[in-house]
């Protein structure tokens, strides 16, 4: 990484330290001395993986144009810094592989971390950073709902092509058609695909006669985590399973961390439900619910999760319990397609974190954004355009193959979801504390293990 | 109708995890009692007590021992923050103000320099046991129970130590008068120091306990002492007997109130309870048990 | 009040004014305020950005300061009424159509609102009961932010609010200066006052100052709900700088960050406030590139002012001496008779 040659130490940054200093009117030497310090450090803020994608070169003024500066943010500190950390990986290593291969037109993509904190008003000011002192070229990354709704407004602002990859919540999508942002894209799918994914996986079980399917009385009881992706999760599949002729018991929204729901199992195994389905993203609260469903003894019962179970601490937490659990999450890692591209292998030798669902779709954020670049003309191309321009090469790419699924903007600018060609929702069975891809039943890599269902 | 089986289920789960509450509420509310101290890196030192916990059980599988290594070390951080973190700041006229904020630093410095070494990762610990009774159609995790049983024998000493010690003795004089009892010759720093070690030994060992129901993670300790915080306030700051009470009461209010209402209408209910305690009695139930 | 007392009046205030330019944290200030009118025009974007920030931030310290520091009432639920102000301007300009500058002061009287019943039981607690009661508080108005999902948006937070002046971040960085010096000014008369006195005192020994024959109840009433309502402006103004308001911005979190600010500063004046704010925001600004471990110096930070520097860096030893000797003896003076 030519980090070193870059960087200018000197006249040039502490210019700006003590620009940035005199805009917030700081009464000078302590602060610009920690300012020299940071500079010293160059900045380093790679994830210890030893890919020396270190973030920022100390000037802003020079740009080069055989690198393509790619600002991503995302929880890297907080509560969900563990995400974070796959996060940052995922970017990571898709980075350095197509680094590796040549760069993109030519161009070496340099990467900037910004830190959204878990809140929406450091993660915009962390991002106005890269964008107006590290020049960056593109965005991409995402996570919390609110902290996109306020990135998004200050990337419309400042015409800044902008891929979210991971936050789901319509209210994006809303903001985005309503304002006209035309540089800004959103990858994950909304809300509403979650819903429209398990009424599907209900019937198809019920079709198949899938363990203990199919019901007479069709009851479910719900659980969500009270976070705006919990609760619009729930909501959306209430409605469709409620279509599908299911009766919702009971919801239950509970806390990001709660671990003991035993008085809320206790009431719903009184409610003799057929399905307790329950979406969360903490592993620890994710974990200790499927614990607790198996200890309860629902009797024919299946336990469904959306989500959460797909993470490896998720599973060790729920040790043996967590068997013959289904759950659904998308973006998912897609065994095969990760395979294909090689992003599997790259990733086993950049770090010992599992590949879990967030990785892949910073992978795929990282690759989609590479690929876009290099078909508008590299960085120098695609700083030559207009947001109309852009829009429309967007919308216009043929489908790009990443290890979620192919991502496939279309005019309202969120990707197509829902079909194996589009971003697919992977079901999944807990086997002996491994996740196998069991469904949807065309693309599945293993057949359903019924043995848990006696 | 309500079967009997639910009641009696619901009052179980109450029980079970006001048990571990109290323990972490208990030392919470015991130096400030005695020292004045609202500590506020309680739930920093039980995260602490869960990685000696977690770190222990990994290496030797031997609860005995995390559970004496986890108190240890709480006990020597508890000791070490009095004396190093809160004795400079006695005698200063706004001392109850400048604990809070001490121990606000120390509770933001050991979960981030936790995060710094082990990351955010949360790891899973093995449980005592993975044992079910099923009775009756109620469900008992033994896990749970054995937790109960602990900490309620934890609580019953440390109730014996204040009655019936010389050290005993000495805590409760220094809760009603620290300026006579210096003057009675008790060596008050000593006094103050053991207090804090046993409060934090207390938080250390709810978190060996918890770390397989909680897992174990840097801000692991957050919620725990969020409500045990609430827990207190209700019981009664200062009020070791009002806060087991109120950790046990508001569980059972919780599981039983869930048989009706769902999880958010719970959460309401608790904080009606906590807004009407503060409305009525601002000191909590423990002001008036206590007189 | 006659023309004569307030002559008296106008005098000390303009003599206590004079004194305190004097002093170097009084040039520093004044200073700061002429670069802060010039920061446009030499820094655009992010520049810009941060300093519209810190100054909103100064804003939410200083009250902190003022009731904390002035009245010795360590309220937690500062943060809260911040996110209050905050919901408040946003949903009542875009629910009910009422101009976003009329909005945002309307949401300091909302705040009021809601920091009264606090104000009220706060009144004969004191020290870590003020702490205990009004987390709890916070507690209470972080969880209706999340659970009254119709009128809050729940945990997505409210978004979509009409922008204040198009969007314009030059004029809002100049509407928030000016908002945010007349309220630091309005703060400062209040300090140099007989109010100002009648806190300190409290704040010292509240028996003594009721002894003395102020209604001290009132006093701390009147001060809470006003440190509150700046809280809730300064809300307003955040939630039109981000152009959303969640519920992390109530968390108790950032109400530590506010308390790092004040207490590294100086808790004790409104100074301390401002110089704490652009210190610490300032430092963390810089520090953004150490990631994670930039908390562990939010915490290492208060353990060093609180130990080392209890009257924070602007009180530093001989201006503490000369100050509290001033107070003691203007309370002995004004108030002693």
């Amino acid at each position: 990484m030519a980090r070193d040659t870059k960087r200018q130490p000197g006249a040039n940054s502490d210019r700006r330290n003590l620009l940035k200093l005199l805009g917030v009117g700081a009464t000078g030497a302590l602060a610009g001395c920690l300012g020299d310090d940071d500079d010293g450090n160059g900045n380093g803020n790679g994830n210890g993986n030893g890919n020396g994608n270190g973030n920022g070169n100390g000037d802003d003024e020079d740009r080069d144009d055989d690198t393509l500066r790619v600002g991503v943010y995302g929880p890297l500190t907080g509560p969900v810094a563990n995400i974070g950390e796959a996060k940052q990986a995922g970017w990571d290593v898709v980075a350095d592989l197509v680094n590796e291969e040549g760069g993109v037109d030519g161009a070496e993509i340099e990467l900037f971390y910004a830190d959204s904190e878990s809140e929406p008003g450091r993660g915009r000011s962390a991002v106005n950073r890269l964008v107006q002192d590290e020049n960056i070229d593109i965005l991409g990354g995402g996570y919390h709902s609110d902290v996109t709704l306020s990135v998004i407004e200050l990337a419309h602002e400042n015409d800044l092509p902008f891929i979210i990859d991971e936050s789901v919540s319509g209210a994006i999508n809303e903001a985005i058609i309503e304002q006209d942002m035309k540089t800004v894209f959103k990858t994950a799918p909304p809300s509403e695909a979650y819903g429209a994914a398990w009424g599907n996986l209900v019937e198809d079980f019920d079709e198949q006669e899938i363990g203990y399917f199919p019901f007479e009385n069709k009851r479910i009881a719900m659980i969500a985590e009270d976070t705006s992706y919990g609760i619009s999760v729930m909501d959306e599949t209430a409605q469709q399973v409620e279509d599908a002729g299911w009766e919702v018991v009971s919801k239950d929204e509970v806390p990001l961390d709660e671990t003991d729901f035993s008085p809320i199992l206790s009431r719903i195994r009184s409610e003799e439900p057929d399905v307790v389905w329950a979406v969360q993203t903490n592993s620890a609260g994710t974990g200790a619910l499927t614990e607790q469903f198996a200890e309860f003894d629902f009797g024919e019962a299946h336990f469904f999760h959306n989500f959460g179970l797909t993470a490896q601490e998720a599973i060790d937490r729920a040790g043996p319990a967590g068997d013959g659990a289904f759950t659904i999450v998308h973006p998912a890692a897609v065994p095969e397609l990760l395979r294909e591209l090689g992003w599997d292998e790259a990733w086993e030798e950049a770090t010992d974190l599992s590949l879990s669902g967030f990785a892949a779709t910073s992978m795929t954020n990282m690759g989609v954004i590479a690929e876009i670049v290099e078909n508008a003309g590299g960085p120098e191309g695609l700083n030559d355009m207009s947001p109309e321009e852009w829009e429309q090469h967007v919308i216009d790419h043929e489908p790009i193959k990443g290890g979620i699924g192919y991502v496939d903007f279309e005019e309202d600018h969120q990707a197509a979801w829902g079909t194996p060609e589009t971003i697919p929702s992977i079901g999944y069975q807990i086997v002996d504390g491994e996740l196998n891809f069991v469904w949807p039943f065309e693309l599945a890599e293993h057949e359903i293990d019924e043995s848990f269902y006696g | 109708m309500v079967s009997v089986e639910l009641l009696v289920q619901q009052l179980i789960n109450g029980l079970f995890f006001g048990g571990q509450l109290a323990l972490l509420a208990v030392g919470f509310t015991l130096i400030w009692g005695v020292a004045r101290v609202l500590n506020f890196a309680h739930g920093g030192i039980f995260m602490i007590g869960a990685y000696v916990g977690a770190f222990t059980i990994a290496a030797t599988e031997s609860w005995l021992l995390a559970i004496a290594l986890g108190m240890a070390v709480t006990f020597v951080l508890g000791v070490g923050t009095e004396a190093f973190l809160i004795r400079p700041l006695r005698g200063r006229t706004e001392f109850d103000i400048a604990a809070i904020i001490a121990t606000l630093g120390l509770w933001f410095v050991l979960e981030h320099s936790m995060r710094l070494v082990f990351s955010s990762r949360q790891r899973s610990v093995d449980p005592i046991t993975r044992e079910i009774w099923i009775v009756q159609d109620i469900v008992i995790n033994v896990n749970r129970m054995i937790i109960f049983f602990i900490s309620i024998l934890a609580i019953g000493l440390l109730f014996a130590l204040i009655k019936y010690t010389k050290f005993g003795l000495a805590v409760r004089a220094a809760a009603e008068d620290d300026q006579t009892t210096k003057l009675m010759g008790v060596n008050l720093p000593r006094t103050y120091a053991i207090t804090f070690g046993i409060s934090t030994a207390l938080a250390g060992l709810a978190g060996v306990l918890l770390g397989p129901i909680f897992s174990v993670y840097p801000s692991v300790g957050d919620r725990p002492f969020l409500l045990a915080f609430i827990v207190v306030m209700i019981g009664g700051l200062g009020s070791v007997r009002g806060t087991l009470i109120a950790a046990i009461s508001l569980a059972i209010i919780r599981a039983v109130a869930l048989i009706w209402t769902s999880a958010e209408g719970a959460m309401i209910l608790l904080f009606a309870c906590m807004a009407a305690v503060l409305i009525v009695s601002p000191e909590g139930i423990g002001g008036w048990i206590e007189s | 009040m006659n023309s004569e007392s307030l002559g008296i009046l106008v005098d000390r205030v303009r003599k206590d004014v004079r004194e305190n330019l004097e002093t170097t944290s009084g040039k520093a200030i004044a200073v700061g305020f002429l670069v802060a009118f010039v920061v446009p025009f030499f820094a655009g974007g992010y520049s810009l950005d941060v300093a519209t920030q810190a100054l909103i931030f100064i804003l939410v310290v200083t009250s902190w300061n003022f009731i904390a520091g002035y009245f010795g009432i360590l309220t937690f639920a500062h943060a809260a009424l911040f996110g209050v102000g905050g919901y408040a301007a946003a949903i009542l300009a875009a629910e009910l159509g009422i101009p976003v500058i009329l909005a945002i002061f309307l949401a300091g009287i909302i705040t009021a609102a809601f920091s009264l019943p606090m104000a009220v039981s706060l009144l004969h607690l004191h020290g870590a009961y003020v702490a205990m009661l009004t987390i709890a508080y916070a507690e209470i108005i972080f969880f209706v932010s999340v659970m009254w999902r119709d009128v809050t948006g729940g945990p997505t937070g409210y978004t979509g609010f009409p922008a204040l002046f198009g969007g314009d971040r030059v004029l809002l960085y100049y509407f928030v200066l000016i908002v945010v010096a007349l309220l630091v000014a309005v703060q400062y008369l209040f300090t140099i006052n007989r109010f100002g006195l009648v806190a300190r005192a409290i704040r010292e020994s509240e028996d003594a100052a009721q002894m003395l024959g102020n209604n001290t109840r009132r006093y701390k009433l009147l001060g809470f709900v006003f440190g509150s309502t700046l809280a809730g402006i300064a809300g307003a103004l955040q939630a039109y700088n981000i152009r959303i308001i969640s519920p992390p911005v109530l968390e108790l979190e950032r109400m530590i960050e506010f308390m790092a600010m004040g207490i590294v500063g100086g808790i004790r004046s409104l100074s301390g406030g401002i110089l704490g704010t652009i210190v610490v925001y300032g430092l963390m600004e810089v520090l953004r590139p150490i990631g994670g471990a930039r908390l562990l110096v939010w915490g290492i930070l208060l353990i060093v002012a609180i130990l080392y520097f209890p009257n924070g860096l602007i009180g530093s030893k001989d201006q503490l001496g000369s100050i509290q000797d001033r107070v003691v003896n203007a309370i002995r003076e004004r108030l002693g008779r």
